[in-house]
């Protein structure tokens, strides 16, 4: 583990307690010199009813906070990773957000073309390791149908391929989670969802010849074919001067029909920097980072996500608040015992250490359950929104949450000495008599 | 056990809501080791001398306990006095439903400083074994019955080897039997060790068994007699 | 012609670190510099200079880094994404081509500063030095709002 971790897990571990010092301070001083545990449990136990009921709410209420953040930051880091193998992307000028939307998520967009001249350069480039033009449009089912290179499906896959590589026009690779099996035929439609046309390829039959690995991204469900067999279908030119029967790269610009984005991996971190400024030419072309383009709707949601948090830790203070009031309530109920603890001599700190206890009890059981809750209700929150989106959400609870956490207990805590001295200023002969 | 502390009243004076005079008593001086009655109608002012003798209620003049004047002390000062020399019965027991026999009787020991805790707890049991409880010290109280439940009351005022008892109708919860039971050993127990007892009471069986009657009327000392003792 | 400065350098006897007369502009050799800006920031912190450069010659130049008296150090940074949470790496240098633009750009490229020996305000300015294979470019860095996007002059043709 590099010294690096060690240190992050450190700062978050300190942070913590930083956040509970407060806590742990209020019950050090509430509780030094004193054992009030039995009568904490007896009274817990007699008002066994109203504490389950305030620990579930307290519970429930830390819970959907916890679980909220917990998915936020795991949707926030799934969308991160679907953009992962789109170190840069390459378009006709337009909307970054409307571009990334349409290459790394597969949302249908009208975009321009790129033309061979452009392909040319991109792919010529010096700094270019790998560079795969995309070609969107036609669906079968619920799958994109996207064309592209075979070297671009190696990269996606990580190399994984089930069955064999395409070795011809006609023949497909599909993702993780498509309907289909290897030697299955199918014949793609034009356009995607509700415009579809499923008769204008009425001709065209494409044959599944391999199954990619599992990336965890909306390409799950694509099926990947030549970018050549989407050019044919449309009767275009097939990026190859006839005759050639050539599949895949270099293509011929003079033959080269336009793709809507190509795909541009560098080996060297610098390169997709210098890339960027060199294919950002007005009205020519548009170049951008997927991940920047995330980076800056997570910039817009930032402030979202701290309006949530603030308000999920209000909303958990006033359940607290209104928890603590019932407290307060339960322990007129109980003003008899605390009358008779004051006659037998007990000093009003530990009375109030007793009513403190009880309180605390309630919020600490309430808040470690609430994480668990929160544990739960991120992973069935992660579970439907990868099942919805295919981006792959794991939302476990992190620091954030932990930290959150003890915000909670602390100001919480805080906040039970409240009832305590209101029960502590009670008369004592009153109560005895009452 | 060092026998009890004699307390002398001058000057006290109880006012409720108001202004009135709840409860005045010039002057009262009882020995250590003595037991005494306090009867009266009801709302005469009984109980509030006895509260006004535990430092419970705000009162003005001088209430000593030996050579401590409560008085004047503060709240917390005059729960720290209590908790070392004051034990108090009250008539419906006041136990924690929830805790055994033992825990209940060693209550104080949750507040006390840990090294004097395990000293409480003994002679808690001491005490609870004296009441005929020896074998009852883990069941919860809540199967007790009231003989019982008094009788865990009086271990637990006794705990402490407080040198003053305070009992507010100990046996108005009772039968006449049990009644009778609990006054012989509450009596047998408190004698044996010289402690001063000042018990506020309808009971005339437990009243008989006094050294001394106060009689309280309409917030006044009415009478202070010796009682004869209705056995030896 | 953009860059009028130009004419001026070309009857000088060296190639000296030269000024535009509207602070916008700089150049060493043929490198040109534009709009360099940075955000509002306080003491202590870090801060990102962005800036817009063109190679006018026929060679690659180099960039490393970057010095100011304002901070304690100025290291060549690349945005990155990385588990939802953007991060900026250190880019040890970044080429030039001949002919060709290089932006320092938010979430592209940046100069970070680090360890500001003052508070940065909207509407100041400072110098800080681009390190290149050919020298030191000299900058005049505008402070922008804290959250600005860009230079409060892109755009404009200078």
């Amino acid at each position: 583990m590099a010294w690096n971790d060690v240190s992050a897990l450190w700062q978050d571990i300190a942070l913590t307690v930083l956040f509970l010092v407060p806590a742990l301070l209020t019950g050090a001083l509430v509780l030094r010199g004193y054992a009030p545990w039995p009568l904490v449990r007896a009274i817990l136990w007699r008002f066994r009813g109203a504490s389950a009921l305030f620990v579930l709410l307290i519970a429930v209420s830390v819970g959907m906070g916890i679980g909220l953040l917990a998915q936020e930051r795991g949707l926030r880091r799934g969308t991160a990773q679907a953009a992962d193998k789109f170190d840069l992307v390459i378009t006709a000028p337009g909307s970054e957000l409307t571009a990334m939307l349409a290459t790394v998520f597969l949302q249908p967009a009208d975009m321009g073309l790129l033309d061979g001249a452009t392909w040319d350069e991109i792919a010529g480039h010096d700094s270019v390791a790998l560079a795969a033009p995309l070609a969107f449009g036609d669906s079968f089912g619920a799958s994109a149908v996207v064309g592209t290179t075979l070297g671009f499906a190696r990269y996606l896959a990580d190399g994984q391929i089930t069955g064999r590589p395409w070795q011809a026009e006609g023949e497909a690779l599909i993702g993780a989670l498509v309907p289909l099996e290897i030697g299955a035929e199918f014949t793609p439609a034009h356009g995607v969802g509700d415009a579809v046309d499923d008769h204008a390829h009425g001709d065209a039959h494409i044959r599944v010849v391999g199954r990619l690995g599992r990336s965890g991204t909306p390409w799950d469900r694509a099926i990947l074919v030549p970018i050549e067999t989407v050019w044919e279908v449309h009767g275009l030119a097939n990026g190859h001067a006839p005759g050639t029967g050539r599949l895949g790269p270099p293509f011929d610009a003079a033959y080269f029909p336009g793709a809507p984005a190509v795909v541009v991996h560098s080996d060297a971190l610098w390169a997709n920097y210098a890339l960027r400024s060199e294919f950002t030419r007005d009205r020519e072309t548009m170049a951008f980072f997927p991940g920047a383009v995330l980076a800056q709707l997570y910039g817009v949601l930032g402030d979202v996500r701290q309006v949530m948090s603030l308000m999920a830790l209000v909303t958990q203070a006033l359940v607290a608040a209104s928890v603590l009031l019932g407290l307060f309530i339960l322990s007129r109920l109980f003003r008899r015992q605390i009358a008779l603890l004051r006659a037998l001599g007990a000093p009003a700190r530990f009375v109030f250490a007793v009513v403190w206890c009880f309180g605390a009890a309630l919020l600490l059981s309430g808040a470690l359950l609430g994480l668990c809750a929160g544990v739960g209700t991120a992973s069935v929150l992660a579970r439907v929104v990868t099942a919805r989106t295919d981006v792959l959400v794991a939302a476990p609870v992190g620091w954030t949450e932990i930290h959150f956490l003890a915000v909670f207990v602390s100001v919480t805590l805080l906040l039970s000495l409240l009832p305590a001295a209101i029960v502590l200023r009670q008369p004592v002969v009153q109560g005895l008599r009452s | 056990m060092t026998g009890g502390l004699p307390v002398s009243v001058s000057g006290l004076c109880v006012t409720g809501a108001g202004g009135r005079v709840l409860l005045s008593v010039s002057s009262l001086a009882l020995p250590p080791g003595a037991l005494v009655g306090v009867r009266g109608p009801s709302g005469a002012g009984k109980s509030t001398l006895l509260y006004a003798l535990a430092g419970l209620i705000a009162a003005r003049g001088r209430v000593c306990w030996g050579d401590t004047d409560i008085m004047p002390l503060s709240a917390e000062k005059r729960a720290r006095f209590r908790a070392g020399n004051i034990g108090m019965i009250f008539q419906d027991f006041l136990l924690f439903e929830e805790l055994g026999a033992g825990d209940n009787a060693a209550l104080s020991a949750l507040f006390l400083p840990r090294a004097q805790r395990r000293e409480l707890r003994a002679r808690a049991d001491a005490r609870l074994s004296a009441l005929g409880l020896g074998n009852h010290a883990g069941r919860s109280v809540a199967s007790f019955s009231g003989g019982e439940r008094q009788r865990v009351a009086i271990a637990r005022a006794m705990a402490s080897g407080a040198p003053v008892l305070l009992a507010d109708e100990p046996t108005a919860s009772l039968d006449r039997g049990t009644a009778d039971r609990l006054t012989a050993d509450l009596i047998g127990l408190v004698r044996g060790n010289g402690t001063t007892l000042v018990v506020v009471t309808h009971d005339a069986r437990l009243i008989d068994r006094m050294d001394r009657v106060l009689t309280i009327a309409d917030g006044a000392l009415v009478s202070d007699e010796a009682a004869p003792h209705g056995l030896e | 012609m953009r860059y009028p400065a130009i004419i001026a350098l070309l009857v000088l006897p060296l190639p000296a670190i030269a000024q535009d007369h509207d602070d916008h502009l700089s150049h060493h050799g043929t490198l040109h510099a534009m709009h360099a800006w940075t955000r509002a920031s306080a003491r202590d912190g870090t801060t990102y200079v962005f800036v817009d450069l063109e190679n006018h010659g026929a060679a690659p130049v180099l960039i490393h880094g970057a010095r100011s008296d304002i901070a304690q150090t100025g290291a060549l940074v690349g945005f990155t994404l990385e588990n939802g949470e953007a991060r900026w790496v250190d880019i040890p240098t970044v080429p030039v081509a001949p002919g060709r633009e290089l932006h320092l750009e938010p979430d592209a490229l940046a100069i970070r500063l680090g360890g500001l020996t003052q508070d940065l305000h909207r509407g100041d300015t400072f110098d800080m030095h681009l390190l290149t294979g050919i020298g030191e470019l000299d900058l005049h860095v505008a402070v922008e709002a804290a959250g600005a996007a860009q230079h409060s002059h892109a755009g404009h043709m200078h």
